[in-house]
């Protein structure tokens, strides 16, 4: 008696009360559930659902950041190839500069035969605005290239371009309308 | 008495003697000269022609290795650790080697602090890969212009490392690259004039990027479907098509690389193939950038002059 359930033992009681069947047994309700895999199937969605749930949260949270695009792919090959020329280029005027104590003008590149300074087409028009500062307006193309190194060898030089005409903005000092390309180290 | 004098003399001598020891001991510590680790051949010309005499090279590999395959041994390993500073592509040519200075790293944190690593292609304008996304074209060591930039990068941080020959070996790196630049003026002042905004090129590796860029001459086409991996026959096929349709003049190969696939394309297209060389298989060598380099411009110079002369054979021959 003790081993039954509470729902048969309710039930017993409500069917105690009417007249025992034919059989003469008091009608005993027992829940089968079909072997038809109802119960696993869903168990199994439930931890499909949860192991999807966890590897998109891990996806989510572990995504590799791509590269924030470096403006100078932009440029043609031809300005990419004076960039190139730039970056070496201020290494050689830290050096002169170093030397001599005193920043080399255009005509001292073009006799060091330093590039782009130096070039055997000459594409562009070389300026000095100012010391350590160098503006190359294009003859030919749109692009137009500031370079600016500071006097502490400590501070990095930068490269600049322009897509248009720099009019009123030479100044190496103000470079917000310009395009930063490269840092030089 | 005077054995206690001949004791102080004695003892004065005996300390001048050891304080003159230490002094050249230290003397001699402080010039030991760095050793200074390569992962690839042209990073073995370039340090040369940096550091003189003033520094020992050691090679990370012996030579012979295909860097596009290669992994390191455990000779290479032992070798890494005897280095003060290792010199790398650090963009992907090298892989072999960066990946295992990781894990080392990783497990011998001390590593960090005696092993410097120098990323050569820290300040060049790098170029996209070809055919793969979120990588940079490795091959900054096939051109001249970005040699030179690996070349002061190089010597600006090994002069950080050994600052009594900081400026040796700036002075070195500026010679060094004038060098370069000489050869490269030849060949600029024979192809100046020319108009090549017609020539059309296609390379079998991503390798000529940054050369041809010196020439103001962009690549149309690269067959490999990434660095190091041959094309598969609908990819072959592909390329065919594309190189006919762009009717492009030139294809450019490796010149120790066995690309059993150009041949199919050159029998395909009618192309003309010309090889220049990656600069990463045979011995190390001071000139060999400056050997190669010069044999690659010549190929160029010849390529062009080919390309441009009123026989040249359009693609889509067969």
């Amino acid at each position: 008696m003790t081993s039954y359930s509470k729902e048969y033992l309710q039930r017993d009681e409500r069917q105690s009360d009417q007249p025992a069947g034919p059989g003469g047994s008091a009608g005993e309700i027992q829940i089968i559930h079909p072997l038809n895999g109802q119960q696993e199937t869903r168990w199994c969605l439930l931890a499909l659902l949860l192991i999807l749930l966890a590897g998109g949260t891990g996806i989510w949270f572990n995504q590799t950041i791509p590269p924030e695009k470096s403006s100078h792919l932009e440029l043609n090959t031809q300005d990419k190839a004076m960039l190139t020329s730039l970056s070496n280029a201020i290494t050689e005027i830290r050096f002169l500069q170093q030397t001599d104590n005193l920043w080399p003008d255009i005509k001292t590149l073009e006799e060091m035969m330093i590039p782009p300074f130096h070039s055997v087409t000459a594409d562009y028009q070389w300026q000095m605005p100012d010391r350590g500062c160098y503006l190359g307006i294009a003859l030919q193309t749109r692009t137009t290239f500031l370079l600016v190194i500071p006097e502490s060898s400590q501070s990095p030089g930068h490269i600049y371009t322009r897509q248009s005409d720099p009019g009123k903005h030479q100044s190496c000092h103000e470079t917000e309308h310009w395009q930063l390309q490269i840092t030089e180290f | 008495m005077k054995a206690i004098r001949i004791l102080t003399v004695f003892s004065g001598r005996a300390l001048s003697v050891l304080l003159s020891t230490l002094v050249l001991l230290s003397g001699n510590l402080q010039a030991a000269p760095l050793k200074v680790g390569i992962t690839l051949h042209p990073y073995y010309s370039y340090v040369a022609n940096v550091v003189g005499d003033r520094a020992e090279i050691v090679p990370l590999v012996d030579a012979g290795f295909n860097p596009h395959s290669y992994e390191l041994q455990p000779a290479d390993l032992k070798r890494l650790l005897t280095m003060d500073a290792l010199v790398l592509n650090g963009i992907g040519h090298d892989e072999f080697a960066t990946h295992a200075v990781e894990k080392l790293i990783h497990s011998q944190p001390e590593l960090k602090d005696r092993l410097t690593l120098i990323n050569a292609n820290k300040d060049v304008p790098l170029l996209a890969a070809a055919n793969t996304q979120n990588a940079w074209n490795p091959h900054t060591f096939v051109s001249i212009d970005a040699s030179i930039r690996q070349v002061y990068t190089i010597a600006r941080e090994l002069g950080n490392l050994d600052p009594d020959n900081a400026r040796y070996f700036q002075k070195n790196a500026i010679i060094y690259a004038r060098k370069l630049r000489g050869l490269k003026n030849n060949y600029m002042r024979e192809l100046s004039g020319q108009d090549l905004s017609q020539v059309r090129i296609a390379s079998t590796h991503n390798a000529y990027g940054y050369f041809l860029q010196e020439f103001g001459i962009g690549i149309d086409t690269v067959i490999e479907p990434a660095h190091g991996v041959e094309p598969s026959a609908t990819q072959l096929q592909k390329t065919i098509d594309r190189i006919r349709k762009a009717n492009v003049n030139l294809l450019f190969t490796e010149l120790d690389m066995d690309n059993r696939y150009v041949s199919t394309i050159e029998r395909a297209t009618g192309i003309r193939l010309h090889h220049f060389s990656h600069m990463t298989y045979g011995s190390y060598g001071k000139d060999k950038v400056y050997l190669e380099m010069e044999q690659n411009l010549k190929t160029l110079s010849q390529a062009l002059t080919e390309a441009l002369s009123s026989d040249s054979v359009p693609a889509g021959a067969e």
